[in-house]
């Protein structure tokens, strides 16, 4: 048991340095938060595991009835009422030791979502980082719809890789999940709600967002684009586009069989519920 | 162990029937029918009919278990169907539709019609041979349990054939589950086989209930009892307020997909939410649900394989309390990509570590329960080992969910489905064990050895190759066919795993029914070790359990002659007057009878909207329910109470007050959800700028004088009876019965001046909130007034006046429903 004891005592340390990073308040993006704290976890469960389950399968090695030897003193009787068989101390060291690691590694978790929920660095505070840009995404079965500020709206979603982007999300027919697997993020599309997060996009590309709840039958193809621009290509971009753009499904997906799908195809739909 | 204790396997007929009561030959003078209904014998186990009929709940417990075996290979195909559509990046296999349809029925047949029966089919017949109770408390409504049970899994199968069956997910996420996203009948007639499946857990958790806090034998207090029994107590506690949740959800979301309310769809309210709120309110506790019955079955195949007493029992069974305690103050966890604000997360991220934690106590017990033991590594314990192995696994990819900034990116792959049946199939691999363990018991043979060990080493290579390689491919979004080109690996390696674990599956099957006919005969006890009362009976046991009354009064198990039985213990019931000779009843035909009633009444439901050739479905249906009704309560059907029993803490009331008593706290939980869901959706609104419904309070008034004055007539009634009054107990009768109708007519005239203002259920949240809830009340009320029609010409005749308890139960039920007036006439007219 010591072996555990100790074992598990040394893996926790292994933890402690990047604690005193994170305390200083400052806002972080999940793809900062995610890969660091998930390997933590990967870590010292992986070696928790490792500990716990080779000393099962030592136990029952170790202690394995091998046929011939007599019985062990007082063992249970048939009928017998049963009594609590001791060893309670052993238990409760234990159970300590395994919710102080549970504790600890769950308090580091919340310190760093702190960190996440703070949202996009304040612009006075920060003369590094650009104003924001605030971009809604509206979920429709099966395609995202993302609107801008100046009422430009898109089935592909462009941002600048110069400054932090703000998603509004929400739904407007059934529950959809929005995500962006490179940037670690996800949020529910919730129909009459909003709920945000954010980003720092950080070099020019195009990724994938994909959806993460049941929503239909398109659900599995539920997929669009996200074009990380240059900062000055996108503000040439942006100042041309109007309000007035109602976008087709063709101009923005790539992939046919989005079209195919188009939520305008269910706008009567839609009005039942209204 | 005294010795007056008869373990001779001579003395029992090899049909399970006792040697010392011959079974009745029916006389060649009935007619057939009359024959086939004959219930005062049990046919042999050979006979179609003794399954049929039989309320017995070793029978019972051997038919849940058959039956969930079935829904095992159902679900089992369905998911074969899934991981063949994987083996590819691209959706190539099934249509998008029939992949959703798949993934839905697959969750919903395992988590409902597989895992939960499965474990009640054992709990059926253990639990009573561990307290020492001849039967359940209510051997008709447990065969009823059952029959509903197996009803509904058809109706869910028949879904199939009504244009598909549900696609949203298991976790049946509105609004996409209301027919503007989903128009087939099949996916109504899912949930309504959902309801009836929770009508038949209720059914099952008051009789569960009732028995093991009533029947416990002298001696054997609650903290005595053996662990199995344990986690199936505190399960069906869990059972009790969790399911009564779901049933609120499921009757909210069937009425809004065949009444036309509005609840998850209406503008201004937050119907999604109300969704996830209600669904994980049940949701979380079904975890446990699932999980426990497992558990308890892996400790008593600890106990008994290691030769060693569980180490902290008493920390054990305190960790399982917590456990179900705290399980409903988790829920939210599932929702921390929803809305809800970062105070109320962080609150939940600290109760769902809680409880966490008392698991990992459990684990070190079992694994230390280990440690100078002599381990026997026979099939049983090879299962309960490798369960705990992976449920290790499963439990640490489980805490990585917990923190919440994890969850946010998890949430939504297979990361979740990995950890899910990780632990889930971690329960299901317990119970195989279980199956194993118990097996020689239920069937008095040996399964064949080898083939045991083959099919454990099968089932836990096919479990880890099926599930590992999701943890590493954990970014396929779940419930996809599309998944990331790179990860195809992982997917067809999964799949293969996924076919060994299936054809692990077969092989404990065939096992099982191989052996029937070649497995070597056991003694009543085959493992040695085994401390429990089931192990101290012939295997199997005979019809009626026990050789003499089991006592646990001397420090251990005894079989005491019936007359001897010292009364100085447990609590002393003074023998019923309604109990004939103790010749206790064991067959019923009303059980089948009620649930295929039942069965074709909700198919006619799932179209019933539709008209056509659904609405004669639903009359036949209704009709037949009516019928059976009326013979399940006319039959004479006669159960002895044990004259001495441990009843804490319930020892004053009798079994079945008792058991009335833990329906109504479900139907609190029932009407709590309704009228949560009213508060939620009106907060949602705005509280005051929602429009009250009625135009004038006065009829709700009157109506709420009319059931008090009603529950006062029931008291006089009762009173009347107590003193032998037999006109008195129909005039109090009589007039509850009018009363209650002048309640209903009294409704029906504001509900139809309501109409005529073109109010209607579908006409907005308002409308659908007031209609359903107090129609769900009015419900209560016209099934409150069946059972006043029933008594009333039994009064007549003085059925009350030697026994006043039918009239103390009734009344318990109509003060209820009152209460819950009292409840609704302020919520819904006037404030
Ligand atoms: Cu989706
Ligand atoms: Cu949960």
């Amino acid at each position: 048991m010591s072996v555990l004891v100790g074992l598990t005592v040394q893996t926790f340390g292994t933890s402690a340095p990047p604690a005193t990073v994170i305390l200083q308040g400052q806002s972080r993006t999940m793809s900062e938060v995610f890969p660091h704290l998930f390997s933590i976890f990967l870590v010292l469960g992986t070696l928790v595991g490792i500990v716990v389950l080779s000393y099962m399968v030592y136990v029952a090695v170790r202690y394995r009835a091998d046929g011939e030897t007599d019985e062990l003193k007082d063992s249970p009787q048939l009928g017998e009422l049963p009594e609590g068989g001791g060893d309670g101390r052993k238990l409760a060291v234990s159970l300590t030791l395994s919710a102080i690691i549970v504790i600890a590694l769950i308090s580091y978790a919340w310190f760093l979502l702190m960190g996440v929920e703070g949202g996009p660095p304040e612009v006075s505070g920060e003369p590094n980082s650009d104003k924001p840009l605030s971009v809604t995404v509206v979920g429709e079965q099966f395609a995202w719809k993302y609107i801008y500020p100046n009422g430009n709206s898109s089935y592909t979603l462009r941002v600048p890789d110069d400054r932090p982007i703000e998603l509004t999300i929400t739904s407007s027919d059934v529950m959809h999940t929005y995500g962006i697997p490179k940037y670690d993020l996800k949020t529910d599309a919730i129909p009459a709600q909003n709920t945000t997060t954010w980003f720092n996009p950080d070099e020019t590309e195009t990724v994938e967002a994909n959806c993460y709840e049941l929503c239909g039958t398109g659900h599995s193809e539920m997929t669009s684009e996200v074009i990380i621009m240059d900062g000055a290509e996108f503000d040439r971009w942006y100042a041309q586009t109007t309000s007035d753009a109602t976008p087709t499904p063709n101009e923005s997906t790539t992939e046919g069989a989005h079209a195919m799908d188009h939520p305008q195809s269910r706008l009567a739909h839609n009005h039942v519920l209204v | 162990m005294s010795d007056d204790r008869s373990t001779d396997e001579s003395a029992v007929q090899p049909d399970g029937g006792h040697a010392s009561r011959p079974l009745a030959e029916p006389t060649s003078k009935q007619s057939t029918l009359r024959r086939f209904f004959t219930r005062d014998d049990l046919p042999p186990y050979g006979a179609l009919r003794r399954w049929l009929l039989t309320t017995n709940h070793k029978d019972v417990g051997v038919l849940y278990v058959v039956t969930a075996l079935l829904f095992l290979v159902f679900g089992g195909v369905l998911a074969l169907l899934m991981r063949i559509e994987l083996l590819t990046p691209v959706g190539d296999f099934l249509s998008a539709d029939g992949y959703n349809q798949t993934v839905s029925t697959h969750g919903l047949i395992m988590v409902f019609w597989f895992l939960s029966p499965f474990a009640f089919g054992f709990a059926n017949y253990i639990v009573p041979l561990q307290i020492g109770a001849k039967d359940l408390a209510f051997p008709r409504l447990n065969a009823l349990s059952y029959w509903l049970y197996l009803f509904s899994g058809i109706l869910l199968g028949l879904s199939f054939f009504q244009g598909g069956s549900f696609s949203g997910g298991w976790t049946m996420y509105a609004p996409l589950s209301v027919p503007n996203y989903m128009p087939q009948i099949g996916s109504t007639t899912t949930i309504l086989a959902l309801t009836l499946f929770v009508i038949s857990v209720t059914v099952s958790s008051v009789n569960f209930l009732t028995t093991m806090h009533r029947m416990r034998a002298p001696g054997l207090t609650l903290r005595r009892m053996p662990l199995f029994t344990w986690s199936i107590l505190l399960t069906v506690w869990m059972m009790l307020f969790a399911f009564a949740a779901l049933l609120a959800a499921l009757l909210i979301l069937s009425s809004d997909r065949i009444l036309g309310t509005t609840y998850f769809t209406a503008e201004g309210t937050p119907g999604s939410l109300l969704w996830t709120h209600l669904f994980w309110f049940f949701g979380h506790p079904e975890v446990y649900i699932v999980f426990f019955p497992a558990l308890g079955a892996m400790a008593e195949m600890f106990q008994t394989f290691t030769g060693r007493r569980l180490v902290g029992r008493k920390w054990f069974i305190v960790s399982m309390l917590l456990v179900a305690l705290q399980s409903f103050l988790v829920w939210m966890h599932h929702m921390f990509l929803t809305s809800i604000n970062l105070q109320i997360k962080t609150l939940f991220m600290i109760t769902t570590i809680g409880i966490s934690l008392p698991f990992d106590l459990m684990v070190f017990s079992l694994i230390y329960t280990m440690v100078k033991g002599r381990l026997r590594f026979t099939t049983p314990f090879l299962f309960a080992f490798g369960s705990l192995f992976v449920f290790i696994i499963g439990g640490i990819t489980g805490v990585f969910l917990g923190a919440v900034v994890l969850d946010y990116q998890l949430r939504g792959t297979y990361w979740v489905v990995a950890h899910f049946h990780y632990v889930m199939v971690s329960g299901v691999m317990a119970l195989v064990g279980a199956l194993y363990y118990w097996y020689p018991k239920l069937t008095g043979r040996m399964y064949n050895r080898r083939l045991g060990k083959l099919s454990f080493w099968l089932f836990f290579a096919g479990f880890n190759l099926l599930y590992f390689p999701m943890f590493i491919a954990w970014e396929t979004p779940r419930r996809v066919f599309d998944y990331p080109a790179e990860l195809t690996g992982f997917h067809q390696l999964a799949t293969v795993g996924g076919f060994l674990l299936g054809f692990a599956f077969l092989l404990v099957i065939w096992n099982c029914y191989r052996s029937l006919w070649d497995g070597e005969t056991v003694s009543s006890n085959p493992w040695a070790h085994a401390t429990t009362a089931e192990w101290a009976i012939p295997s199997p046991p005979p019809l009626e359990n026990f050789p003499g009354m089991p006592s646990y009064e001397s420090g251990s198990l005894d079989f005491l002659d019936r007359e001897t039985a010292s009364t100085d213990g447990g609590t002393v019931t003074k023998p019923t007057p309604s109990s004939h000779d103790g010749h206790d009843s064991h067959a019923s035909p009303w059980p089948l009878g009620i649930s295929i009633g039942s069965f074709v009444l909700f198919l006619g439901l799932s179209g019933v909207a539709t008209g056509g050739i659904y609405v004669p479905i639903t009359i036949v249906g209704g009709g037949l329910l009516a019928v059976t009704l009326l013979g399940f309560g006319l039959e004479s059907f006669s159960v002895t109470e044990p004259a001495v029993a441990e009843r804490w803490p319930f020892a004053g009331i009798e079994n079945g007050k008792l058991g009335v008593w833990i329906f109504l706290a479900s139907d609190i939980v029932l009407f709590g959800a309704f009228v949560g869901s009213y508060v939620f959706l009106r907060a949602g609104y705005g509280w005051e700028a929602w429009k009250i419904v009625p135009h004038n309070p006065i009829p709700g008034l009157i109506n709420t004088y009319i059931l008090l004055t009603s529950s006062f007539c029931v008291v006089l009634a009762l009173v009347a009876a107590q003193k032998g009054r037999r006109w008195g107990v129909v005039a109090g009768l009589t007039t509850t019965l009018l009363l209650g109708i002048a309640f209903l007519i009294n409704k029906g005239i504001e509900w139809i001046e309501l109409f005529h203002h073109n109010i209607w259920l579908s006409t907005d949240v308002q409308a659908s909130t007031f209609f359903l809830t107090t129609g769900l009340h009015g419900l209560h009320v016209v099934l409150g007034l069946v059972i006043v029609l029933y008594m009333i010409p039994r009064a007549l005749n003085g059925a009350y006046l030697d026994d006043e308890r039918p009239v103390e139960y009734f009344g318990l039920y109509w003060h209820f429903v009152d209460i819950v007036w009292l409840f609704l006439f302020p919520l819904f007219y006037i404030l």
